[in-house]
């Protein structure tokens, strides 16, 4: 297991209030496996990204029943320690990558910033070279192919698929286990989606790099990732890997968001219904009480205002009190 | 039926200044035309830089086109004629956290339209707010509201309010889905669907998922470099692409959907 979380509250604290973002989550991921990570907007999907980074500000209180990183809790851990094995271990990239690097430096400047100065062997008088020749190495491993004038460029003349690129690149420099992709594609058009999701597929079979999908988009997911994890307002919803959660899904939510896909492929008549969930996701001052599904739900009973236990069945976690495609 | 929107050779050139007299012209759309009757819906799906959102911004009017002409109910639009134009056609756009005004309530951003194009008292305005609000699927008490108290799928509701309030005929919606969660999406895609029906609307959707355009639309364009490469009816288009772009974008959609395996 390369990382481990069971039972992860993120607690929001401010002077009159104390809200729990992220209720109880748990999450595990085998090592070389890309496992996706699927919520709505407020879902508290990057917020898990934070706190599994320790980038989190004090106004965040983060507890968990256990946080393993490779055997070890990295709750605790003192600051410093912890900090190192996510320096060594984890990075991490993230949407608009055009936002995200420095618009006043070329590209093999803020590269060449990236190469651990460990890693150089050459002489004083040697190591610009020798720099250059591992960011346009970085550079050809993302699958871009001019890198000589890429190095060049500032980032406003690329595009955006280039972009999230050369952030990928930056993100490998120091062969991480893990890699973190905080909404890689999101907004992007489908035809650099793809190269970005590939890429991505590329490094994780070659390199043997762990990738966190962490998007809402559900196509990406079931297409590129083996496993995932469906979080509702901070709660961990159903988890599994990802053919049997299209197959099989336990929990009624599940169900309900591969459903509201219209795909090219079904026979759905052009211009009908769609199905949805009523309603939207409730805000951080609301939340309602047990299930936070509960007001939405279409199965909803009285029990479902106790938060319900997760169980463990034919190698899905879910949540439910009254799960579907369940023959008793 | 007559045909609501027609439009002939429309085309913008942008005049890239490379030099104080040496002009590079860089044409953005190529002589387009089509036309759009009530109940329909026409897409417009290419990649970045192909000219279909300069197609939705001519069309809105926030531009001027360099030739061509638009013709609506078959009247000649001019290009000053700000006042009928926006009462017929309205826009929506991408990101609706960014296209409503942070500083007003909902109340004054849907009521500044009226203010401008109609003479309805302070009263008939606020019953035509409540009712549009309704149509949208959502309560009156929103006009107390501020943008940023309410989640991003009412937010898209609010500006596809703000475009219907005038009851216009044609709603150009540039990329109104991209950024939005899947339950939402398919909420405001029935939405869309349930106005179309009931008021006659024409949509034009600048939109690259092609999932949602099979689902919603009639006719479909495909825009390469300022050209349209592909045109005809949805269903056909997709189901027998012949021009190389529109084979590149249903594979790259394909690619997604299929499962791994």
């Amino acid at each position: 297991m390369l990382l481990d979380v069971r039972n992860l509250t993120v607690t929001l604290k401010t002077e009159n209030l104390e809200v729990n973002a992220i209720d109880k989550m748990s999450l595990s991921m085998r090592e070389g496996s890309i496992h996706g990570l699927v919520g709505e907007t407020g879902s508290g999907k990057s917020l898990f990204a934070r706190a599994l980074t320790a980038t989190l500000s004090d106004k965040w209180e983060v507890k968990a029943d256990r946080m393993f990183w490779q055997g070890q809790d990295l709750l605790r851990l003192s600051p410093e320690q912890r900090g190192q094995i996510i320096h060594r271990d984890i990075a991490m990239i993230f949407q608009e990558p055009g936002r995200c690097l420095d618009p006043t430096a070329t590209v093999g400047e803020q590269l060449s910033e990236v190469i651990p100065e460990a890693e150089c062997v050459s002489s004083f008088w040697q190591r610009k070279k020798e720099i250059y020749g591992k960011v346009s190495n970085l550079l050809k491993k993302v699958g871009i192919k001019h890198y000589q004038k890429c190095y060049e460029s500032y980032p406003h003349e690329l595009s955006e698929g280039l972009c999230q690129k050369v952030m990928i690149a930056m993100a490998i420099a120091r062969r991480p286990k893990l890699l973190v992709a905080d909404e890689p594609t999101d907004a992007m058009e489908s035809t650099t989606k793809i190269q970005i999701l590939r890429l991505l597929q590329k490094l994780n079979e070659s390199k043997n790099m762990s990738v966190l999908l962490i998007t809402h988009d559900l196509d990406s997911v079931t297409q590129y990732a083996d496993e995932m994890t469906i979080l509702y307002s901070g709660q961990s919803v159903e988890s599994g890997s990802v053919r049997d959660l299209l197959k099989h899904p336990f929990h009624p939510y599940t169900e309900i968001l591969f459903n509201t896909i219209p795909r090219l492929g079904d026979d759905l008549k052009p211009k009908s219904r769609l199905t949805t969930l009523q309603g939207s996701t409730p805000p951080l001052q609301h939340l309602p009480i047990g299930c936070r599904l509960g007001p939405r739900c279409p199965r909803a009973q009285k029990e479902c205002v106790i938060t319900p236990k997760s169980v463990k069945l034919k190698g899905h976690v879910f949540s439910c009190h009254y799960p579907i495609n369940l023959e008793r | 039926m007559s045909v609501l929107l027609e439009v002939n050779d429309l085309s913008k050139t942008y005049q890239h200044h490379l030099l104080p007299w040496r002009v590079k012209p860089i044409v953005a759309l190529d002589k387009i035309s089509f036309s759009l009757n009530a109940y329909e819906t026409m897409a417009i799906v290419g990649e970045t830089g192909s000219g279909k959102s300069t197609l939705a911004k001519l069309l809105a009017g926030a531009e001027n086109p360099s030739s061509g002409e638009i013709l609506l109910n078959g009247k000649k639009l001019k290009q000053a004629d700000n006042k009928t134009r926006c009462k017929h056609i309205r826009m929506i756009f991408q990101d609706p956290a960014t296209s409503l005004n942070p500083s007003l309530s909902i109340g004054q951003i849907l009521e500044e339209p009226l203010k401008l194009n109609t003479n309805l008292t302070a009263l008939e305005r606020q019953e035509k707010i409540k009712k549009t609000l309704n149509r949208v699927g959502l309560l009156a008490d929103y006009i107390w509201h501020y943008p940023h108290m309410l989640s991003s799928g009412q937010k898209q509701r609010i500006a596809l309010a703000r475009a219907l309030i005038l009851d216009p005929q044609i709603i150009v919606a540039d990329k109104p889905f991209a950024a939005m969660d899947p339950s939402t999406r398919s909420q405001m895609v029935n939405l869309f669907l349930d106005l179309q029906q009931t008021f006659g609307l024409a949509y034009v959707f600048v939109t690259h998922n092609l999932n949602i355009v099979r689902h919603i639309s009639d006719q479909l364009f495909v825009f390469s470099e300022g050209k349209v490469v592909e045109r005809g009816k949805t269903a056909e288009v997709l189901s027998n692409p012949r021009h190389v772009v529109t084979k590149k974008l249903l594979y790259s959609q394909q690619m997604l959907r299929k499962n791994k395996g």
